[in-house]
């Protein structure tokens, strides 16, 4: 067994995913990179991991939650939510700076375990959960900052986006965030989460703890939006109370992206990360080409339905290459 | 010394009392047959038993201990390991995941360890004679057999003290091979409560058993004391004529509906050839994985065929083929709507006009049809999913019938359902071929074949080898032709 496989092993079927999810990434960027050459050096390369970190962050979340077989609506809410805390107390109190990240990384988890204790223990949807918490989270950041405004020390905003000597602050993020998911996929756990999507029953059945497991992983996403919003603050250095608005469709794009399946039960974080990196990097290319802004829309859903497409072909493809014995339509073994 | 106790427990769901005042024990090392009708309350006293449904009254003691009941994981703690007919294996999990769930090995109590997974898999499927499953395999990807015999040794490594298998051989391709591992976990002092339709089996493998019927435990008997047809009798609480619906007299066959020649299809089946005239029913008897299910789904359309041809007798205003499938619940059913949705979803051309669906003539049809596969006018506004699944099975045949196909095609259609509606569908699909169709049916169970059909084709290896008709139908000659041992084969 190649080292390879013995890694990917551990993580359930993600290794396709995360393949082709990182081939999109590397010809988007690739493609940034060479019809740009403003942005072939390392302050841009900076810019870039600094860009793409909250959304990365972000869909991390939903990807935990997706894995397990429910969407997760809140990832705005709670992005607007942490992103105008910090925007009106960091300031105020340059000092308790630390503190107040763990104050709301904690609030964000508190979130999190609300929406799992609501979904699993009411039993109630998690689409309808989450949008419920998404739009009161929205409500209170509007009562907490009704109008765009606020603002962060400089030291913070610098702490988080510099880079540290020649090595972006982001990037070290984005490795750690990386190692984390693949940790998490091969935790028990993760496995469970993995079979609690795919069959939720069976895994009731099989005696994991099918409850636990769902609340783990929707706490983990509160925790992980309430980075991702203190993260985005320190690229704004303000606050927005809508500041996570348009995080709602991104992530779920940039799980597209990753191949995480909709369905539960497949995917990998990982490939969700360069996902969100390959979202990044696209309107990039349209800045790039001349192209107006608002056609980058357009160019990010014709990728993730090309992102989408490309399994489907290479199966199809292989099943050509191979001897026809090997095709079976639609009967299960 | 009694082992497991279960006393005075009773439950209600609604206005219907699944379990009323159920009692019974088992003897440490003994295999206890639980035998009911789909409905009788056998998978409500498995939910009690493994925490899933907590009861309104009652208590169970297992080894001395009192249960607590209503928790799955206090069920699992004292002992307690089940083996489910629906199979409890997420698809996405590989078979040594499944076989160590949930307690996986790992690393320093964090990342999961796979060689000592794999180790462990393998360690369990040698323990209990399945070294022929790959723990590497996907579940998703393994035959239902295959599945079926991951789930019990999941059940029987987990060493426990009372074992609950719920129609473990339904799907099992060599039934000796669990009766042999029972032996073992009952030598080794466990207790086992069996579930089966079976009723051969109750005798051969059973030192006591309990009839259920309505939620209520109506007899118990030990092994040798009341023979088959008394076990049925007790089961539906009335006596019955046990035999099969009179076959067919040459002269009502009529001309060939459907001619296959050379079909091949999928993997296994290759090259094909056979007839079935109307008003015939013809047997396929097959171990697991011998291309009959390729056979039939190629027929339905299910499966393009690779090589071959499939004429059907033309007939102008019906379908050629529909198929009652294999796996009920996830090829056949709607779960969650309604038996009259379920059942005339295939037939809306005939109550709608002009893309206006009429709910009347919806309801008269779905009522006629009920009416022919008896079945109970109020469940037709029932969620399918409550039904039992006699009933279901009864929505899946008379949904099948009421197309009034050329060639209906029965894909084991009494699998995991109870002997009275058995006999109802043996009945049903008789009085269907009399009508001038042709009928194709496979069971896992040669009697059955051997009872219902006018002819039966052996399928060894994707290919006929054998076909028994008259005289020469008799249930062990098809036994020897189905394991490959006829001349044919051997030459």
């Amino acid at each position: 067994m190649s080292i390879v496989e013995s890694l990917t092993r551990r993580s359930i079927g993600t290794n396709r995913e995360t393949r082709i999810a990182l081939i999109v990434f590397v010809a988007c960027y690739g493609a940034v990179l060479f019809v740009t050459p403003y942005e072939r050096n390392s302050y841009a390369f900076n810019n870039f991991a600094v860009l793409m970190t909250p959304l990365a962050i972000a869909a991390v979340g939903t990807t935990l939650v997706l894995i397990t077989g429910g969407f997760d609506l809140s990832v705005a809410g709670t992005i607007s939510l942490s992103n105008v805390i910090a925007a009106t107390t960091m300031a105020k109190h340059p000092d308790a700076i630390p503190l107040i990240m763990l104050i709301v990384i904690a609030l964000g988890l508190l979130i999190g375990l609300v929406n799992g204790l609501l979904v699993v223990r009411a039993g109630l949807q998690s689409l309808a959960v989450t949008l419920g918490t998404f739009i009161i989270l929205t409500g209170i950041a509007l009562v907490v900052l009704p109008a765009p405004g606020g603002e962060v020390p400089e030291f913070f905003a610098l702490a988080l986006t510099d880079p540290l000597g020649p090595v972006p602050i982001a990037l070290i993020v984005l490795l750690l965030l990386a190692g984390a998911c693949w940790a998490f996929s091969t935790s028990p756990i993760g496995v469970a989460a993995y079979a609690v999507g795919a069959d939720r029953q069976a895994a009731l059945m099989s005696g994991v703890r099918v409850g636990m497991v769902e609340i783990v992983c929707y706490t983990l996403a509160g925790g992980l939006y309430a980075a991702a919003g203190l993260y985005l603050t320190a690229i704004t250095a303000s606050g927005d109370p809508n500041a996570g608005r348009p995080f709602l469709l991104t992530c779920f794009a940039a799980m597209a992206l990753g191949l995480v399946g909709f369905r539960g039960g497949s995917g990998s974080a990982v490939a969700a990360i360069l996902g969100a990196g390959s979202l990044v990097a696209l309107p990039k290319l349209l800045f790039a080409a001349g192209v107006e802004d608002f056609w980058s829309g357009a160019l990010q859903g014709s990728v993730i339905l090309i992102a989408l497409a490309i399994p489907v072909i290479t199966m199809r493809l292989a099943a050509s290459r191979r001897p026809r014995t090997d095709v079976q339509e639609g009967v299960p073994a | 010394m009694t082992h497991i106790e279960i006393r005075n427990v009773s439950k209600r769901f609604g206005a219907t009392a699944a379990l009323s005042d159920v009692s019974m024990s088992v003897e440490t090392g003994q295999i206890h047959g639980l035998l009911g009708e789909n409905g009788a309350g056998k998978s409500t006293l498995m939910k009690v038993l493994s925490g899933v449904v907590r009861p309104d009254a009652g208590k169970v003691n297992i080894g001395g201990h009192r249960l607590q009941l209503g928790s799955p994981r206090a069920s699992r703690e004292i002992g307690l390991a089940m083996a489910y007919q629906e199979l409890s294996a997420p698809p996405n999990i590989t078979v040594a995941t499944k076989l160590c769930l949930p307690k996986l090995p790992t690393h320093f109590g964090f990342a999961v360890s796979q060689r000592q997974l794999t180790e462990r898999a393998r360690a369990r499927l040698r323990e209990w004679e399945a070294d022929h499953l790959d723990p590497h395999a996907v579940i998703s990807a393994l035959s239902l057999a295959a599945r079926q015999e991951v789930e019990i040794v999941a059940a029987l490594s987990s060493s426990p003290k009372l074992l609950v298998l719920d129609e473990p051989t339904a799907a099992l391709s060599d039934p000796n091979w669990l009766f042999r591992q029972l032996e073992r976990v009952t030598a080794a002092g466990a207790a086992v409560i069996y579930i089966t339709h079976k009723l051969n089996e109750i005798n051969a493998i059973c030192d006591t058993g309990t009839v259920l019927r309505n939620g209520r435990a109506v007899a118990g008997f030990t092994r040798g004391e009341l023979s088959e047809d008394e076990l049925v009798e007790l089961m539906i609480g009335r006596s019955f004529n046990h035999a099969f619906p009179a076959k067919a007299d040459q002269s009502s066959i009529g001309e060939v509906v459907l001619d296959v020649s050379d079909l091949t299809a999928g993997v296994k089946l290759s090259g094909v050839s056979m007839k079935v005239r109307a008003g015939e029913i013809v047997g396929v008897a097959g171990l697991e994985g011998q291309g009959q299910r390729e056979l039939f789904y190629a027929l339905a359309g299910e499966l393009r065929p690779r090589a071959g041809t499939v004429t059907v007798s033309a007939k102008p205003g019906t379908v050629d083929f529909s198929l009652v499938p294999e796996e009920r619940k996830s090829e056949a059913l709607f779960l969650q709507m309604r038996s009259d949705f379920n059942l005339t979803l295939p037939l809306t051309s005939q109550f709608s006009r002009a893309s206006v669906v009429s709910r009347r003539r919806e309801r008269q049809l779905s009522e006629k049809v009920a009416s022919e596969v008896n079945l109970a006018p109020k469940m037709l506004t029932q969620r399918i999913a409550d039904l039992s699944g006699g009933n279901q099975q009864k929505v899946v045949f008379g949904r099948a019938v009421a197309q009034s196909p050329r060639c209906l095609l029965l894909f084991d259609p009494t699998r995991g359902v109870d002997a009275a509606t058995k006999l109802e569908i043996y009945k049903m699909t008789r009085e269907f071929a009399a009508k001038g169709h042709a009928v194709l049916v496979y069971s896992t169970e040669i009697p059955e074949l051997v009872g219902l059909c006018d002819r039966v084709c052996s399928l060894y290896g994707g290919q006929i080898v054998a076909e028994h008709t008259a005289d020469g139908l008799i249930e062990s000659s098809v036994m020897r032709s189905v394991l490959g041992r006829s001349p044919e084969v051997v030459r």
